[in-house]
């Protein structure tokens, strides 16, 4: 062999393996959803105040980012109302276009699934009973019973928290409580059957504020982080399609617009560096 | 549709957990609910209408509501008075007050296979009527009482599961967990249904043979035939309430 | 102890929307289970070995596991094996083949009530067995099971809560919305229990009514 073609082999090696290395065609989603003017999205409508039920009828923040979406998409809307043990699993399983509902951007998902920008804030924090002094800090939290929703983000952040507090000489949960939702955990909460809710902040925000002098926030259990929707990770142009609109939103105003009307508070929505890394 | 037999092995242990409460969680609900079902099959065979009346009353409600529905209640009504349990004692409470009623059934057509006449002589030695029951007439009703209630067992067991929905960490709460941290449904039901399944065939196999056994000696029994139809009617009707 | 009724006042509109759902979901799981225990009885009295062995099977699945993990099955493992179902036709699925296993044994009952010189009078006429069974053996058959399918159809009714856990929006999961919202649990659940209590129990005095119109002999 010729040093010449020697190294047009070793170029045309390069070059395969680098195009075989980059991510794989884009998924159809995108291009089937503006051709059949229809878009199915999965929900969990019971994630007040982002989407839940109010008279038959899902409402909520996250309802009007998606209607503001569907507007300029100019298509056909279903929405199917699911519990969220069956949400990323359905996306996964083509059971609907994408989830239009709030997900925590934690490590472990974001390798597997394709987020969009943010549309909140989602740092874990935790609830108390109001009055219960025996909580006063985070800490105060060992020996406590606390209680979050089944399969969600609260759970590794649960655990997160309490291998943090252990850490630090004191003891873990008396009892970790899973609940099928998160208005079950507020509840339990209410009637003593836990004596935390661990969930992402303007979640319990908003709890605080519609009941007032029944619960308050203690604090927060872990890093900055943020909530987003989620496409099939190879459906990256449709979540780019998204992501352009959340910021189009953010950009006109009427992103925090919503954010005052839901929460009664604003949420700074960044450009980039929301994603851990190794994100899609 | 591939088996994942990772899954089986690293979470068999937590679906062990929740079999081993489902377990626990049964025993004390039949511990707790056959004597609050006889209570409530004296009541309803009380001639005197304070007694009868309450029986009737929750034998009524409890019959004609949804198990789910009950535990719910008993769960959001107790922390009202003050009752602040854990979810797996309100479990076995819930358990054991609807199959209470299926157990009242089961003792009533036990006591009313005893021959009349037992009752009779023992009163006329001159025992209570309480005592005549207690000495009398239970010894003899627990061959026939078992296969229903052994049935009754296996009912418990399939509801049970539903305590899964206040919280309680039993076998389906453990599919469940499994489920949301690995995403495959498929291996994680798979599990818990082969368990159930293998549970209550047990019970129903054990129950087909004791039946059998009681059989023979049963038919060596002196009993008049309107007494054996009354019982056989008893025993299918309770048959047919209990699933 | 302080209740506020008006809650349970305010939330009926809305529970007995879902009450309707409730009774549709009843009426449509228990009218095709009819059918397929109806099917399955007859396919029984062929005797063909292999068929009855698979219907023992699928009746000790159906009585030895519980009705909720069959829901589970139906809604997210049937579509691991490709049959992807919305929730209430997964919800539906699972209560009519629920059901079914327990009425095909009550009308196996019903059927012994059957006398077994019918069969025969019946076949020296002449008749088609499609007839026979038609006409002369599956009617006797229900009449005599009146009692045991009215009670079979409250045990349905007393199902369907659990396809709350699967989103289907009947009375229970109405009810956990409302109180989701309102923080009133007991007042609304009192209101969903009611109005389960007075379903079951129209129904089961229904079931009077019934067997004196069709003079139903309890053997």
């Amino acid at each position: 062999m010729t040093n010449q073609s020697f190294r047009a082999g070793i170029a045309a090696f390069a070059m395969i393996a680098v195009l075989g290395a980059m991510p794989a065609v884009a998924g159809e989603t995108y291009d089937r959803i503006k051709s059949i003017k229809k878009v199915v999205v999965g929900t969990e409508a019971a994630f007040p105040p982002f989407e839940f039920i109010e008279d038959g009828k899902i409402v909520g923040y996250g309802k009007d980012i998606l209607t503001y979406i569907i507007a300029d998409m100019d298509v056909e809307l279903e929405q199917l109302d699911l519990p969220w043990q069956g949400i990323l699993p359905g996306l996964l399983a083509g059971k609907f276009d994408f989830v239009a509902t709030t997900v925590s951007m934690r490590p472990e998902r974001v390798d597997k699934y394709a987020f969009t920008v943010p549309i909140s804030e989602g740092t874990t924090w935790t609830m108390k009973r109001a009055g219960d002094d025996s909580i006063q800090s985070i800490d105060d939290i060992s020996g406590k019973v606390v209680g979050t929703q089944l399969a969600s983000a609260g759970v590794p952040a649960s655990e997160e928290f309490e291998a943090m507090l252990k850490a630090k000489g004191l003891a873990g949960f008396a009892e970790m409580k899973l609940f099928t939702s998160y208005p079950e955990s507020y509840l339990a909460l209410a009637n003593g059957e836990v004596d935390v809710v661990v969930q992402s902040l303007p979640n319990l925000a908003v709890v605080v504020k519609q009941q007032p002098g029944v619960f308050a926030l203690v604090g927060a259990v872990g890093e900055k982080s943020y909530m987003g929707w989620v496409t099939r990770p190879e459906d990256t142009d449709l979540r780019d399609y998204l992501s352009s609109k959340i910021l189009e939103m953010r950009d006109n105003g009427h992103l925090y617009e919503l954010q005052d009307k839901w929460f009664g508070f604003r949420m700074d929505i960044p450009s980039e560096g929301y994603l851990p890394a190794g994100a899609i | 549709m591939d088996l994942d037999i990772g899954i089986v092995i690293e979470y068999g242990p937590l679906i062990l957990k929740g079999f081993r409460l489902t377990l626990i969680i049964v025993f004390f609900a039949i511990l707790l609910g056959i004597p609050l079902g006889i209570l409530m099959a004296v009541g309803r065979m009380s001639s005197k209408p304070y007694f009868r009346g309450p029986a009737v009353a929750v034998l009524e409600i409890f019959r004609n509501t949804p198990f789910m529905i009950q535990v719910f209640l008993l769960y959001y009504v107790l922390p009202f008075y003050g009752l602040r349990m854990p979810a797996e004692v309100v479990g076995v409470l819930a358990l054991a007050l609807y199959s209470s009623v299926y157990y009242a059934e089961i003792m009533r057509a036990g006591i009313a296979a005893v021959p009349r006449g037992q009752v009779e002589s023992a009163r006329a030695i001159g025992m209570s009527h309480v005592q005549a029951l207690r000495n009398v007439v239970f010894p003899q009703m627990w061959p026939i009482v078992l296969p229903p209630v052994a049935n009754q067992t296996m009912s418990l067991v399939k509801e049970s599961s539903i305590l899964a929905t206040i919280t309680v960490s039993e076998m389906t709460m453990s599919a469940l967990i499994v489920q949301g941290i690995t995403f495959r449904p498929f291996e994680a039901f798979i599990m818990i249904t082969i368990l159930y399944w293998v549970l209550n065939e047990s019970i129903a196999f054990s129950v087909r043979r004791l039946e059998k056994r009681l059989q023979r000696r049963h038919s060596r029994q002196a009993t008049t035939k309107a007494q054996d139809a009354a019982m056989a009617e008893s025993l299918e009707a309770v048959r047919r309430m209990t699933r | 102890m302080k209740f506020d009724f008006s809650y349970t006042i305010d939330a009926f509109p809305w529970l007995l929307d879902g009450a309707l759902i409730t009774i549709q979901v009843a009426f449509l799981s228990f009218g095709l289970s009819l059918i397929l225990a109806t099917v399955l009885t007859v396919v029984r009295s062929l005797e063909i070995k292999p068929i009855n062995a698979v219907i023992a099977v699928y009746i000790s699945f159906i009585r030895s596991t519980p009705v909720l993990i069959q829901i589970f099955l139906a809604y997210y493992v049937l579509p691991v094996v490709g049959i992807d179902l919305q929730a209430f036709t997964a919800g539906i699925l699972a209560v009519t083949l629920n059901s079914a296993a327990f009425t095909t044994e009550i009308l196996r009952g019903g059927l012994a009530a059957v006398p077994r010189g019918q069969f025969e009078a019946a076949h020296s006429m002449g008749l088609k067995p499609s007839t026979i069974w038609l006409k002369v053996v599956l009617p006797q058959a229900y009449i005599a099971s009146i009692p045991p399918l009215v009670n079979e159809f409250t045990l349905v009714v007393k199902t369907t809560p659990l396809l709350a856990m699967i989103t289907v929006v009947e009375l229970m999961r109405r009810a956990q919305q409302i109180f989701s919202a309102n923080y009133h649990p007991v007042e609304v659940l009192i209101g969903a229990f009611t109005i389960y209590f007075f379903i079951c129990f129209v129904v089961s005095r229904a079931s009077v009514v019934l067997e004196h119109r069709f003079a139903v002999r309890r053997a």
